[in-house]
Formats: structure tokens, sequence, C-alpha cells
């Protein structure tokens, strides 16, 4: 190394520390005796130099807040359907008994739509009341009892009646997982 | 002994960001929006805002697959591999329709961006021709040099990001500064050839 110039690529390895300690301590002994490697190998350090001052651009204050409020959004654009579907579900309600009744008013499709509105909201608390209900249970693991007596001699109708609690169960796992995902993101 | 303000690691962070927790995907942002930022700069958003735009999307089109990602890798490797993509994307989209000059971009991110360590020494004038210069380097040479000497990441840390020999990253780092330099003085760098 002495004798020959250093290679571009040495040059670069020394300058970026990557060479073995024999050849580095090789190439720091060339560039005292050799100034035209150490001409080069200062123009080495220069670049380096002025990569590292270039303007890139830094971090952005307000992009956390805004990533949060972007995923905010897009959680409440993918909530968006259910909460049509409800709505679409009141109107065909109110538009069906809007017909049935032959009330062709606009005043009456108002009343329509609000008493199924009210109608709706009866059967929800009618449904948390009797879920709040212990004879309600009472019921429910009487029918089951019943259900697997009835079943017992007949492992086909056993085995329906399994994937049926099954299904119940993964649907509802889903829908509370897609809530609790939901109430989380609104945090 | 000082100890860290949030010890937890990316990957926890992540896989509680998956099961919904936006307060420890804030966290994994703030943590990784530089590099980002600079992935995606180095790979064509030339302007802080193009930039900007490129890693909220990063961050929020990461946010929706993180069902896809696996804790046993680096985080910070597969954000880096979607910001890639998308700069990418972008890029080629861009390049399709008319747009403002990138030397309009880069004199704005010139104006908006405050000194470098060393850049006491350096001309605005020198850094524009550099920069220009960095442009035109292959994309693979590019985006090495930018995480090696704007972001000062280590060679491990480039293999692991862009999954790549240690070798290779060298070899592409070397490379692509001599591309650089026989564009910045080419009567120079041919007196050199050996």
């Amino acid at each position: 190394m002495t004798k020959t110039h250093a290679t571009a690529e040495d040059l670069f390895l020394y300058a970026e520390g990557l060479l073995e300690d024999e050849p580095h301590r090789l190439m720091a002994a060339h560039l005292i005796t050799c100034a035209d490697c150490a001409e080069r190998y200062r123009e080495e350090a220069e670049l380096t130099v002025s990569l590292r001052s270039l303007p890139a651009p830094t971090s952005a204050p307000a992009l956390v807040a805004d990533v949060t409020r972007a995923i905010r959004r897009q959680g409440a654009l993918r909530a968006s359907p259910w909460w049509w579907l409800v709505g679409a579900g009141l109107l065909v309600l109110s538009g069906a008994q809007w017909l049935v009744g032959s009330d062709l008013t606009l005043s009456g499709a108002g009343a329509a739509f609000v008493h199924a509105g009210r109608d709706l909201t009866i059967t929800v608390l009618s449904v948390m009341d009797a879920l709040a209900d212990p004879q309600t249970w009472f019921r429910v693991a009487e029918a089951a009892s019943v259900a697997v007596d009835t079943a017992s001699g007949s492992p086909t109708l056993l085995l329906g009646w399994f994937l049926a609690a099954a299904m119940v169960a993964v649907a509802a796992n889903a829908l509370l997982w897609s809530m609790a995902r939901r109430v989380m993101a609104s945090k | 002994m000082i100890e860290p303000v949030n010890p937890e690691t990316d990957e926890r962070l992540a896989a509680r960001s998956a099961r919904g927790d936006l307060r420890a995907y804030e966290e994994l942002v703030a943590r990784h929006q530089r590099l980002i930022l600079r992935i995606v700069w180095a790979r064509g958003a030339w302007s802080q805002e193009d930039a900007e735009d490129l890693t909220q999307e990063t961050f929020v089109r990461a946010w929706e697959h993180l069902d896809t990602y696996d804790p046993s890798r680096p985080f910070k490797a597969w954000i880096a591999r979607i910001a890639g993509n998308l700069a990418i994307d972008r890029h080629r989209a861009d390049s399709r329709r008319p747009r403002t000059t990138d030397i309009e971009d880069m004199e704005a991110t010139l104006a908006t961006s405050g000194p470098g360590p060393a850049a006491a020494t350096i001309q605005n004038e020198q850094q524009r021709e550099l920069l220009s210069r960095l442009r035109e380097l292959p994309d693979h040479y590019r985006q090495v040099i930018v995480l090696r000497f704007l972001e000062e990441l280590s060679y491990e840390e480039i293999s692991e990001l862009l999954d790549l020999p240690m070798g290779s990253v060298k070899t592409r780092i070397f490379r692509g500064r001599e591309m650089l330099r026989q564009r910045l003085r080419p009567d120079i760098v041919e007196g050199e050839a050996r």
C-alpha cells in the first residue's frame, strides 16, 4: 500500500471505518506519506460532510395529530354503513306503515317515521329489560335443557344445536370486537 | 441511571396498535416520523409538503394493515417498506402529469430547512448542486446514500431496513458516491481513475 496509490474503494472503506485493524493501520500510515492519496481522502471526507449538511425534511410537529385525525376519520367512515343500515331500516319501516295505512300525506309519512322509531326503541328496551330479568335466563336454560333432552337420541340434531351455538358465539364475539376497536380508536 | 420515558419496544406497541390502541400507535408515529419523512424524500418527494403528505399516508396505510404485520420482524423495516412502495407509486403517478419543477421544490426546502451541523461552511449554491446531482442518481443508490449520510443510520440498520446483505449496502453506497462525485466534478474524477 505504501508503494502504490490506494484504490477509491479502500479510501471509502477507510473513511467509513469499515477496514479491518491491520489494513486500517496500513492505510493511516500510507496517508501520512502520500500527498495524492491524502488529497483524495480529504475529498472523500468533504463529500460526507456536504451530504450530511443537506437540508432534508425535518420532523413535522403536527404529523402525529394529523395521522390520528386521518385514522379517526377513516374509522368513522368504516362505521358509517351501520348507521346507514339503521336509517334505511327505519325508512323502509315507515314507508311500509305509510302504504299499509294508505296515508299519502307528507305529515302522515313523518308521523309513520316517528312511530316506527318509537316502536323500534320500545322493542330494544323490551329486549334489554328481558335480558336483565333472571326469569328470562331461567327460561332459556329450561329450553336448552329440553332441547338437549330431545336431541340426545339424535346425534345429528345435537350437532346442529352445537353448530348453531358456535355460530352465535362467533358472531357475538366479532360484533363485540368491532365495537371495542371503534371505542378505542375514538379515545 | 435515567430510565427511558417509554421502554416499550416498537413490536409491542405495534401489537397493541393492532388491537385498536391508537395511543400506542401515536408513539410509533412519533418515533419513526423522521425516518419515514427522509425515506419518502429520498424516493422523490422533494418538498417538505410532499414528504409530509406521503409520510401521513404511510402511517395511515400501515394502521389499516397492522393485522398483516409480523411482530417477529422489526416494525421499522416493515413501515419503511410501505413508505418506499408508496413513494414509488406516487412518483410514477406524478411523472405522468405536469407539475412544478423539482428545482423549485428543492429551493423551497432550502429556504425552509434549518442548516445542519456542518452547513456553516457550505454555500446554498453548492447544496443545490449536490441535491440536484443526488436526485439524478438511480433510486437504489440514492436511497442508501440518504439513509447513511442524511439519516445517519449504521450499515447494519440499513441492511435490516432494506432487507439487503451488508455487502450489497456497502457496494451500493460506494458506487453511488462514485457516481455522485463523477457528476459533481467529472474532470477530476476522470483523472483519478486508476
